[in-house]
């Protein structure tokens, strides 16, 4: 339901992959708060991946819940800021996510690759 | 350009008008929209407005899902909390006092103080969640989810199941036991949510 909300480009591509890009991230920056996640992955893509906040927090909450993240609240500024981290079955969890996107990723290339070549591309 | 105490403060108060009652997704969603206004130049208001032009669906459809996330939440920490071994050793405690008891006293009686006590407790336990939110009415997600669910659970139970009418003392003792031991444990769940906020967002 929440995929609705994760505006990009050929959205149906990376419908279920939101969860990995963010805990891909996390795995590199240690801990990260909301819009630090959405800036960085606009950044990385040069802006052609936007994650809206209606697809992004409903995320961070659910593994929050599961229990692949820990949270950690900070005063900034003026404010309160809750930072994600990811526990250790949460590292396990983005290992084994990552290892299932890139074996998805290369059979795709062999799908297309092979299509390809049938279609004398 | 930094956001004024004033300025946050009114983010904060626009969030609740709008219907995200939970303090811990309003401080989330309060800080991100104000890192997001930090990061433009101009004016706060025009800049505000123009943010809620864009996001305020995406924002109360955030706080929808967490609502929802937060009440599987409440049932599933309910859930743990009864199948650990404290709440049986209780059950069996309640149930070894009240045999005891109907030793000495007649078992209506002991139904009598049953129900009583448990009233009481329920009514100060109310009372209390009602106090600790304070004037302006903090609610934290799962803790006001936990109490839904248990008022409502124990709201069916006294009102339309009635155990008391139609259980015979034997089985009421063991009814009552549980009950007991329910309650209890819905305590133990409040202080250890109560602890998990406090150590998250302080007192």
């Amino acid at each position: 339901m929440f995929l609705y909300y994760f505006i990009m480009k050929n959205s149906p591509l990376y419908k279920g992959s939101l969860i990995t890009i963010i805990m891909k991230l996390l795995e590199e920056n240690g801990r990260m708060y909301g819009y630090e996640i959405t800036q960085k992955v606009k950044l990385i893509t040069t802006g052609e991946l936007n994650i809206t906040e209606g697809a992004l927090y409903p995320a961070l909450h659910k593994l929050e819940a599961d229990g692949h993240l820990e949270v950690e609240v900070e005063k900034v500024d003026n404010r309160l800021r809750k930072y994600y981290r990811l526990t250790e079955s949460g590292r396990k969890e983005t290992i084994s996510r990552l290892a299932e996107l890139e074996e998805f990723i290369k059979n795709m290339q062999n799908l297309v690759g092979s299509t390809n070549l049938k279609l004398g591309y | 350009m930094k956001l004024s105490d004033d300025q946050i403060r009114f983010i904060d108060t626009y969030l609740k008008n709008s219907g995200i009652k939970y303090l811990d997704v309003r401080y989330e969603m309060t800080d991100h929209i104000a890192t997001a206004l930090e990061a433009v130049d101009g004016n706060f208001d025009e800049n505000f407005r123009q943010y809620m032009l864009e996001h305020k669906q995406e924002l109360l459809a955030s706080n929808r899902q967490f609502g929802k996330l937060a009440g599987k939440n409440a049932v599933r920490l309910i859930l743990r909390n009864l199948a650990a071994p404290r709440f049986l050793v209780l059950s069996i405690i309640f149930f070894c006092l009240l045999y005891f008891l109907t030793q000495i006293f007649t078992a209506e009686i002991i139904t009598e103080i049953c129900g009583g006590t448990q009233l009481l407790a329920m009514a100060a336990f109310i009372f209390h969640y009602k106090y600790s939110r304070g004037s302006r009415n903090m609610k934290f997600s799962i803790i006001d989810k936990v109490f839904g669910i248990v008022a409502v659970s124990i709201y069916c139970v006294v009102l339309f199941v009635r155990p008391d009418n139609w259980l015979d003392n034997q089985i009421l003792m063991v009814y009552h036991a549980v009950f007991s031991a329910f309650f209890i444990e819905i305590l133990f769940t409040f202080r250890q949510l109560t602890q998990k906020y406090k150590l998250q967002y302080g007192s």
